[in-house]
């Protein structure tokens, strides 16, 4: 039986293949999220990381500035809540719970 | 074997399920209390079990809160932590599953934990950046035969000898179709028991899960393991008929799991 080879012509077609199919440009990864603070319901927060970790669903206030969520990235900074807020990507120091 | 400690003998009456109050142990008031040490060794067994609902959330929610924690008592007593770190406990727990007479019907939940497992090391695993199209693109023809990849830590191939994957991860949320499977488990159907090969890696925030064939599969191990493009395409190509070099290029890059590409 003959050795199965691959030629570096071939080699260079299904790279470029590839590339064509992925993008030729930016990070090799499609349809990222974003963290979106400011956007989560009460207890909707995300942050699921198994047991020892207790930040998941621990905002108390809807929309609360520092608690975020995973949105499709690009999607955060145009995201409306009720009375005139947005979603941002970094935390907020709107409607924080009160201590 | 070194003596017994009041420390060891706290230690392993606390997974046994009656057990006396192990001598040395007294309260405050310098009294033996039965009642008090039972109340602490309860709540290290709910507290463990709790942990390990935690880290399979899948397995509990398809397994029902009453099986799960019977089930998981029993693993901890056969397999209590020995590291500190919650997060990290129950890599043991697929296998036990796959062993547990109990579940011998309903084998493929031993392979939802697989997964489970998986995803809970991905997510853990440290940030890493992603392989810029650029870099692969601008690597010369004659270089790529020769060339590597390496991976993000977060990357873990995982083949499952159940369809599950769909039952985790779905419509990309963690807790769907739980609802589904269960009405299919109830039929004669059952899960599809063809193998299924996935992907896991943590790209940037979130994990996600590609379903990639065998053939693939094979071909990315072959690259994780250190083997030139040419070397684990020329592999596959010699295990698999039909082998295609440019969908399973395309996929593995798709997945999100590759970091960086090296010359070789």
């Amino acid at each position: 039986m003959s050795k199965l080879t691959i030629s570096a012509v071939a080699m260079a077609g299904a790279v470029t293949a590839a590339l064509a199919t992925v993008g030729s440009t930016g990070a090799l990864a499609a349809g990222e999220n974003e963290k979106c603070y400011g956007v989560a319901l009460a207890g909707q927060n995300d942050c699921k990381a198994g047991a020892g970790t207790t930040c998941a669903g621990s905002s108390t206030v809807d929309y609360q500035g520092n608690a975020w969520k995973l949105v499709p990235k690009g999607t955060c900074v145009d995201m409306e809540v009720p009375g005139d807020r947005k979603g941002s990507l970094t935390a907020l120091d709107r409607d924080l719970p009160k201590s | 074997m070194p003596r017994p400690t009041v420390h060891s003998r706290f230690a392993a009456a606390l997974l046994e399920e009656v057990s006396a109050v192990p001598s040395g142990v007294v309260g405050r008031n310098g009294q033996i209390s039965a009642r008090r040490f039972g109340v602490y060794r309860n709540n290290v067994m709910a507290s463990l079990i709790d942990a390990l609902a935690s880290n399979f959330p899948m397995v509990a929610q398809l397994l029902g809160a009453e099986f799960f924690r019977a089930m998981a008592a029993e693993f901890v007593r056969g397999e209590p932590p020995r590291q500190p770190v919650l997060s990290e406990y129950g890599e043991r727990l697929p296998a036990f599953m796959s062993g547990f007479p109990p579940l011998a019907e309903y084998s493929y939940i031993a392979d939802v934990a697989r997964l489970e497992w998986a995803w809970l090391q991905a997510y853990h695993s440290a940030d890493w950046p992603v392989l810029q199209s650029e870099k692969l693109a601008a690597l010369a023809p004659e270089k790529l035969m020769g060339a590597k990849l390496s991976f993000l830590p977060s990357c873990r191939l995982v083949e499952l000898r159940y369809e599950v994957a769909a039952i985790c991860f779905g419509s990309g949320g963690h807790d769907c179709a739980v609802a589904e499977l269960d009405a299919r488990a109830g039929d004669a159907g059952k899960v599809n028991d063809r193998s299924q090969f996935c992907v896991l890696a943590r790209p940037q925030l979130h994990v996600r899960c590609a379903v990639v064939d065998e053939g693939t599969y094979f071909f990315l191990r072959q690259l994780k393991r250190g083997n030139s493009l040419s070397q684990a395409g020329e592999a596959a190509l010699a295990t698999f008929k039909g082998f295609d070099l440019s969908a399973s290029l395309t996929a593995g890059l798709q997945s999100g799991a590759v970091s960086d590409v090296h010359e070789g």
